[in-house]
Formats: C-alpha cells, sequence, structure tokens
C-alpha cells in the first residue's frame, strides 16, 4: 500500500512537471523569431539589424521615421533650423529614463561624443555624413572632443552646428548611432558592461529591457510604463527568439511558439503553397540593394574595360533571379539607388522611372555580345577569365552560380570562376581590393539618395573597386555643399551624378530582396523600414490566442 | 605525495603555457577579420587594431595577454559580443554548458554504468540484447539527429518541452538537449560497463567470493563492480569534459549559450575573435590537463595497487629465525 502512494506521488510530479514544461506562449508579448542573434545592446559597436532594432525598442532619439519615411516625434517635441541649415536646435519633450531621472539635452551630447570617442562603426554617418563641427578632425586626427558641434544650452535645448547644410538631417537623427546615453549611469558602470544586462542600460523608449545575457538567444522586453507616450503602446512586451533557420523558425510559428518569423528561400512557395498559413504571409519592400561590384583599381584588369562592364551588366537577366533563385520575393534594379527612399517635391521617386538606364545596364544579351567583342579588341584578347567572389550563404552561393551560368551562356568568350567565402572574409579581401568582381549588398542608413550614392566617392573607405569620376566627385560635393539648400538643384544634381554612374557602369544593380513574414493575424502593424530600423511603436497584439 | 603534487601542477602549467602560446600563434594565421562590419570605414579598422594592439608584434602581443590574464583580465570581443568584457559574457556561457554537461553526465553515464551492469549480470538474456540494441544505437545515430526528432515531437508538435533554451526554465528547457549530449555517453559506458563486468564475473577470484558465501549486492557493488571501474575511468574522464564544455551542433539547434556554440562561433561568425577562441581553448586544454590529474588519483583510490603518487615500498620484516 505505501508502495503504490509512492508511486502515485512520482506520476503526480511527473505530470506536474511535464505541464509545467510546455512552451507554447500564453501571453500578450509578441514573439519575433530572427535568424540572427542580438549582438550587443550598446549602439556604439554594432551594425546588424536585428541588434539595432532591439535597442530600437527601449531608446528613443529625437525622432523616429514611420513606414513612409516620414519624421515622427520623439524625444524633440520641436526644432528650428539655423543660419541655411548650419545650426539645429532641438527642444526636448519631458520625458524619463527608467530610472525615473529626465532626459536631457547632455544625454544626446554625451552620446554622441561617446560614439567617435570610442570609434564606434557608425561614427563616421555622424562625422562625415551629418557634416557635425569638428567631427572628421576629432575621428580621423584625433582633435579635442570638447569641439565636436554639439552642446545643451540648457537641459532641454539642445544645439547642433554643421560644417554644411544636410537637407535631410532630421531623417539621420533617428538612426540608433544619435540616440541619447545617461552619462552618470554609463560611467558608474565598471567599464564595458554597459548593455550587458537589464541592469545596465536606462531605457527612455516605449519598452523596457527584462532579460538579457550576450549571446543569449531570448531578449525579453516589456512595456515601459514611464515612456513618455505610453498609452499608445499596444503591446505588452516583445520577445526576440532566435532560431537557427528558417525550418526550425517555420515549425515553432506552427507550433505557436512564435508570432512572426522571416521567411527565405524555399520557405517562401512552400508556405505560400499551404492553403492555411498562405493568408498569414506579409512581403515588404526592403532598401537593401545587392550589386556587382568591379574592381577597376587594377588598370590592367578585364573589368577595368567600360565595354567588358557593359557586355556584364547587359547580360544578365534580373528577372530571371528574383523569380527563381530568389522565389518572387525580390524585384530587379536597375538603379543604384533603392526605391521608395527619397522623393521630390512632387512625391516623385528618386528611383523612378524604373527603367531609366535600361538601355544602359539592362538586360540584352545582344548588346552584350556587341560589347563584350568591343572589349576583347580593345584589350587584345581573345577570350577572358574572371573570378566572382560572393558569400558563401545559401542565397549568396545560388545568386553567383545562377550569375556564372547567364553569364557564360550570353558571353561564351567570358569563363566566370566562383569564389564563395565566408561573410568575414569576403569583407576582408574586399577592403584590401583583391577581387576582380564580388556580389555586394548595401542597406540605407537614411532617407537620401546619397545613402548609396556617397559610396561611390572616390575617397570613400567602402568604395572598394576604386571606381573614380572627378565630375561625380564634385557633383556630389555640390549636392552636399553647394546646392544642400536648393532641394530641386539637390535633386537634379543628384540624379546627374546618378546617371555618370550608370553610363560608367561602375557597378552593376542587380535586385532588392523583399521582407517576407509569416505574421499572425492577432498582431497588427508590423512595419518594416526602407531605411534604418523598424520600430514596434504602432504594433498591436490581440489577446493570447493560443 | 607532495613533490608529485608539486610536479604535476607544474608540468600542468607548462603545457598550458604551450597551448596558450600555440594557439595565440594559430589564431592569428586564421583568415577573416576580427572587425567585420561592413559600415567601418579602412582608417577607422586601422584605428582599432592600433588601439587592441593587434599590429604589435606577435610576442609582444602574447606577453600582454598572458600578463593581463594573470590579472584577471580576459579582454573584450571584437567581431562577437562587441565590447562586452569577455569575462561577462563567459560567466553564463560556462555555467549554462557546465549545468547541462552535469545533467548530460547524470542522464548518460550513471544509467550506462546501470545497464552496463544488468546486461552483463543476465548476460545474452533479453536485457542484454535490449542493452546492446540501445548500445548500437547510441554509438551510430549523431546525437543531434536524435534531437531534432525529439525537439519535433516533444516540443513543436506536443508542446511538451519549450524548443528552444531558456535560462528562466532551465530544468525543463535542458532536458532535451541535456538528454541527447547523454546518449553516446550512455551507450559508450554501458557497453565498457558490459564487458568489464563480464570479464569480472568469470574471474578465479570472484568465484573465491563467492566459495566464501558472498551474493548478491554485497558481490556486485563491492568486488565485482568496482573492479571493472578501473578500465572504465580512462574513458569517463574524457567523456565527462566532452559534456560539460558542451556540444556545440546540439547547443546551436537548441539555441543554448554554452562554451561550444560561443566557440563556433568565434571561429566560423561573421568575424573571426581573437580573444574568445583563445581563452575557450585554455579553458577546454586546462580542464583535460586538470581531468587527468584527478582520473591518476582516482585509480588510487579505487585500485590501491596502482597508485600514481606510488609511496615507498614498505619494509618488510622477516621474522629471524630462533
Amino acid at each position: 500500500m505505501k508502495r503504490k502512494h509512492i508511486i502515485v506521488t512520482i506520476m503526480i510530479c511527473i505530470a506536474a512537471f511535464l505541464c509545467s514544461c510546455s512552451g507554447a506562449h500564453k501571453n500578450d508579448y509578441l514573439v519575433v523569431a530572427t535568424i540572427a542573434k542580438v549582438v550587443s545592446l550598446d549602439n556604439a559597436v554594432v551594425t546588424d539589424a536585428t541588434s539595432l532594432e532591439t535597442i530600437g525598442c527601449f531608446i528613443e532619439g529625437l525622432f523616429m521615421l514611420d513606414e513612409n519615411q516620414e519624421v515622427v516625434g520623439g524625444m524633440a517635441e520641436s526644432f528650428e533650423v539655423l543660419e541655411d541649415g548650419l545650426i539645429y536646435i532641438f527642444h526636448l519633450r519631458d520625458a524619463n529614463w527608467s530610472n525615473g531621472t529626465p532626459v536631457t539635452a547632455q544625454d544626446f551630447v554625451y552620446a554622441w561624443r561617446r560614439m567617435l570617442e570610442k570609434n564606434a562603426p557608425y561614427a563616421s554617418l555622424l562625422a562625415e555624413t551629418a557634416h557635425i563641427k569638428n567631427g572628421k578632425q576629432i575621428l580621423y586626427e584625433g582633435a579635442d572632443i570638447t569641439t565636436f558641434g554639439v552642446s545643451a544650452t540648457d537641459p532641454k535645448t539642445l544645439k547642433v552646428e554643421l560644417e554644411s547644410p544636410v537637407p535631410f538631417f532630421n531623417t539621420l537623427v533617428s538612426f540608433p548611432a544619435f540616440y541619447p546615453m545617461n552619462e552618470e549611469f554609463e560611467k558608474s558602470l565598471e567599464a564595458g558592461t554597459y548593455g550587458t544586462s537589464p541592469e545596465t542600460v536606462l531605457c527612455n523608449g516605449p519598452f523596457e529591457l527584462e532579460s538579457y545575457i550576450p549571446g543569449t538567444t531570448v531578449v525579453n522586453l516589456k512595456k515601459n510604463t514611464k515612456y513618455w507616450n505610453c498609452d499608445h503602446i499596444a503591446l505588452k512586451g516583445i520577445k526576440f527568439q532566435t532560431v537557427t533557420s528558417v525550418d526550425v523558425g517555420l515549425e515553432a510559428y506552427k507550433g505557436g511558439f512564435v508570432d512572426v518569423v522571416n521567411l527565405k528561400g524555399a520557405y517562401i512557395e512552400e508556405t505560400m503553397k499551404n492553403p492555411a498559413l498562405a493568408p498569414q504571409v506579409q512581403k515588404k519592400y526592403e532598401g537593401r540593394l545587392a550589386y556587382l561590384s568591379f574592381n577597376v583599381s587594377d588598370k590592367e584588369s578585364p573589368v577595368a574595360n567600360l565595354n567588358i562592364r557593359r557586355a556584364i551588366s547587359y547580360a544578365i537577366n534580373r528577372e530571371s533571379i528574383c523569380d527563381n533563385v530568389l522565389h518572387h520575393a525580390a524585384e530587379e534594379v536597375l538603379h543604384p539607388v533603392c526605391r521608395k527612399l527619397a522623393f521630390d517635391e512632387n512625391g516623385k521617386d528618386f528611383a523612378e522611372p524604373l527603367d531609366e538606364y535600361k538601355d544602359l545596364v539592362g538586360f540584352n544579351p545582344k548588346k552584350a555580345q556587341e560589347c563584350l567583342d568591343a572589349g576583347l579588341k580593345e584589350i587584345n584578347k581573345d577570350s577572358i577569365e574572371l573570378t566572382l567572389m560572393c558569400d558563401n550563404s545559401e542565397n549568396g552561393l545560388n545568386v553567383a552560380q545562377m550569375l556564372k551560368g547567364m553569364l557564360e551562356k550570353n558571353l561564351p568568350k567570358l569563363t566566370i570562376k566562383i569564389n564563395a567565402l565566408p561573410f568575414a572574409e569576403r569583407q576582408t579581401l574586399g577592403r584590401e581590393g583583391k577581387f576582380e568582381i564580388q556580389t555586394s549588398n548595401w542597406g540605407p542608413d537614411y532617407s537620401d539618395p546619397l545613402t548609396f550614392l556617397e559610396i561611390f566617392m572616390s575617397k570613400n573607405g567602402m568604395n572598394f573597386g576604386k571606381w573614380s569620376n572627378e565630375e561625380y566627385d564634385a557633383m556630389i560635393r555640390e549636392a552636399t555643399g553647394k546646392y544642400a539648400n536648393d532641394a530641386s538643384k539637390r535633386w537634379e544634381i543628384l540624379k546627374k551624378a546618378e546617371r555618370i554612374l550608370m553610363e560608367d557602369v561602375a557597378m552593376a544593380p542587380l535586385y532588392t530582396e523583399d521582407k517576407v513574414r509569416l505574421v499572425r493575424e492577432s498582431v497588427s502593424n508590423l512595419q518594416s523600414a526602407v531605411a534604418g530600423v523598424s520600430t514596434y511603436h504602432t504594433v498591436g497584439k490581440e489577446a493570447a490566442e493560443n | 605525495m607532495r613533490n608529485y603534487y608539486v610536479k604535476r601542477i607544474v608540468t600542468t602549467l607548462i603545457t598550458l603555457l604551450i597551448i596558450s602560446f600555440l594557439i595565440f600563434s594559430l589564431v592569428r594565421v586564421i583568415p577573416g577579420n576580427p572587425f567585420p562590419s561592413e559600415k567601418m570605414t579602412p582608417q577607422q579598422i586601422e584605428n582599432k587594431r592600433q588601439e587592441l594592439g593587434l599590429n604589435d608584434p606577435l610576442i609582444v602581443q602574447y606577453g600582454r595577454y598572458m600578463a593581463n590574464l594573470v590579472q584577471g583580465d580576459l579582454g573584450v570581443g571584437t567581431s562577437l559580443y562587441q565590447g562586452a568584457p569577455i569575462k561577462t559574457v563567459l560567466k553564463s556561457c560556462v555555467a549554462n554548458s557546465f549545468k547541462i554537461g552535469g545533467l548530460a553526465v547524470l542522464f548518460g553515464v550513471i544509467p550506462g554504468i546501470v545497464a552496463g551492469m544488468f546486461a552483463a549480470l543476465y548476460k545474452n538474456k533479453l536485457w542484454d540484447k535490449i542493452c546492446t540494441g540501445l548500445s548500437i544505437i547510441g554509438f551510430c545515430l549523431p546525437s543531434y539527429v536524435f534531437l531534432i526528432y525529439i525537439q519535433k515531437i516533444f516540443a513543436f508538435n506536443l508542446g511538451i518541452f519549450p524548443p528552444f533554451f531558456d535560462e528562466s526554465k532551465f530544468l525543463s528547457s535542458a532536458i532535451m538537449p541535456a538528454l541527447c549530449m547523454g546518449i553516446f555517453s550512455f551507450a559508450t559506458v554501458l557497453r565498457f560497463t558490459r564487458n568489464e563486468m563480464v570479464e569480472v564475473l568469470s574471474s578465479d577470484y570472484i568465484k573465491l567470493v563467492e566459495s566464501k558465501g558472498i551474493y548478491g549486492p554485497r558481490l556486485i557493488f563491492r568486488h565485482a563492480l568496482r573492479n571493472s571501474l578501473v578500465p572504465l575511468i580512462t574513458v569517463i574522464g574524457p567523456i565527462i569534459i566532452d559534456l560539460l564544455t558542451g556540444a556545440a551542433v546540439i547547443e546551436t539547434i537548441c539555441g543554448i549559450n554554452g562554451m561550444g556554440r560561443v566557440m563556433v562561433e568565434a571561429i566560423s561568425g561573421e568575424g573571426v575573435d581573437y580573444n574568445y577562441i583563445l581563452i575557450l581553448s585554455i579553458i577546454y586544454s586546462g580542464l583535460y590537463v586538470i581531468m587527468m590529474f584527478i582520473l591518476d588519483i582516482l585509480y588510487g583510490i579505487i585500485d590501491p595497487r596502482i597508485s600514481v603518487a606510488s609511496k615507498k615500498p614498505k619494509k618488510l620484516k622477516i621474522k629471524e629465525a630462533k
């Protein structure tokens, strides 16, 4: 009898344990599955989208960008532009950090200076793109940090001095690189430990960090009740869950463990064929541009020849890549600037008309052959072999193989050798200029064509192919200097610069990949930013359904 | 005895020093970039290299690294968990790997010894055949394949266990990975225990013990199992270290922030992180060397005849003939 009792007790314990184990979430948190994990929660060290998106949940800058790339109010309640765009004055609203201390202009001064002092990856965004006074001298020549053109005239007024006008400055400061940080709090921590746990961050955004350890696959954020616009935040919290692969994410979605999962490759088609899941698939445009970068630094290289670069661009059927390799989740691009990024006074997209440069770089096998023949004649060769460097990721390899097939089919005198490398190695070789052609990607950081066009300036550190054109450089300089305050003239000159880039085939644009996600029906207003990072301010989730 | 320990500790330290220098030199040869960000300008990367002293001669860098290490400064990550002190990151990593590894030892080694013992006692009977089948499956089936199956059934479909590791629900989320990590060691320990026990049970001294009227648990635990454990210990040592230091694939599948996963990410992530590779390699090597040291002592405890720190032989007194 006694033994029976023991067995029953053990069985009840096991049953209770198994019930408590059940992982399906039964709360109101939005659970987002991400393939990439959060690298860090310090905006002075990260550049990856997942980390920046997470930081954007608990820290708020001067402004935010909505889905239409429009600036909406953040910590800044109002602003003034003085001296022809050389001085910006931001008036901050009454807002508090999660420890109750007020957010002040000094928090912005400290954070922006810290970006330069720490030589942050995005420091060049403050020093070069934003043209903040003395930024370049501090970053590259070691000038005194106190000379940086950002100051607090009073606790609620931030003054920013620029070296030249930046018409898109307000959209630029919505980027996480421009977020504030409380100096007293950061200095009270052990060096380097900022952002390594909920105790080592202060939050002024819509959410508060609830749990995080560096390297963890789970980041929990709960609604910040001290947030200035707390009443308009619908979510009770967000959980970012890293998953190993898309199929694991998909299984977790089907099992009810996550609310949002990104789809890639063959999983897009597979999900679209599933009648239960197809209505939950959301496809949104993203501005990350994939293009072919040519290394023209070696004048003896075949790709230094304009006709050969043209032949390569003409021989690529971009539509076929989008349909067959990227499973209809991408669109062909014939511009060096993505769509939905920048608009003129009449609302016209900078990248319109979409076929503007079709004659210069669009698919045309006949022209491709003619150009290659002309190019080969110019370099006195009968045939050429080129190496295409690419990422060894699934998409990277598939696209490279498709490109090889197309180029060799449409240009029989051209042989392509693929050199697939891990991301970091490709980056290193790219920076060192040790490549002939490489497939590159560039995501826009701010809503202006310059985010793409400036990387092709002769002295830009990102111009790995070392393409150089004095006229082009002069035009970009004019757009950021002389015509910075004249919107129509600036637009015109940027369009001219863009044409030079395409006429000289400094790069061959390929496609922009869409963001395809499975989103539970209970989730509403999920955003996808073309430039910068997506925010979760407007996202809602109905009561638990699982 | 004391001399032996001092000698072993000195040898251990020298071994670790040599290993650390070799790894330090080798990681510099690995292709890749410690600063993989596509947004950093070449000048910024150069500034970072200067700041971290990566342009100094190798021997200077090594000397500086070891001097910092002695003071407990493990440096900061460059490509992995950038900027965060490695000490902070490793604290949870090592704890997770040790906790899950400990569970795996519990699921693998202990049931392996028990099952092996019964298989030997019921040699050629049904239980022995079941155990042999189980051990063959354990040997042949990669643990991550097993994990994928049980994750699909018990987590995604039945929802009994959480599919991903969650430190706030440690026990429930650690059961699946620990079970899978323990499978190979279960099979290995089972086979070894069974074979050794069969050999020991058929030996003359067991027959002598039986003839003295000793049967049952006393015979098995005191005489048979104890003698079977000596060769088993040689195998168990490395198994325990393997389990404690984490299985990279399993940690990756379950999203465990453990040593194995961090090591893989440090080598093959977006960038190469010298400091993580170095410190994790030193930890691995250190654990192995320490484990070998412990095993040497254990041999002596289980079987005093093979004590490594052998004492001077006792002088036997011979009775003088009167």
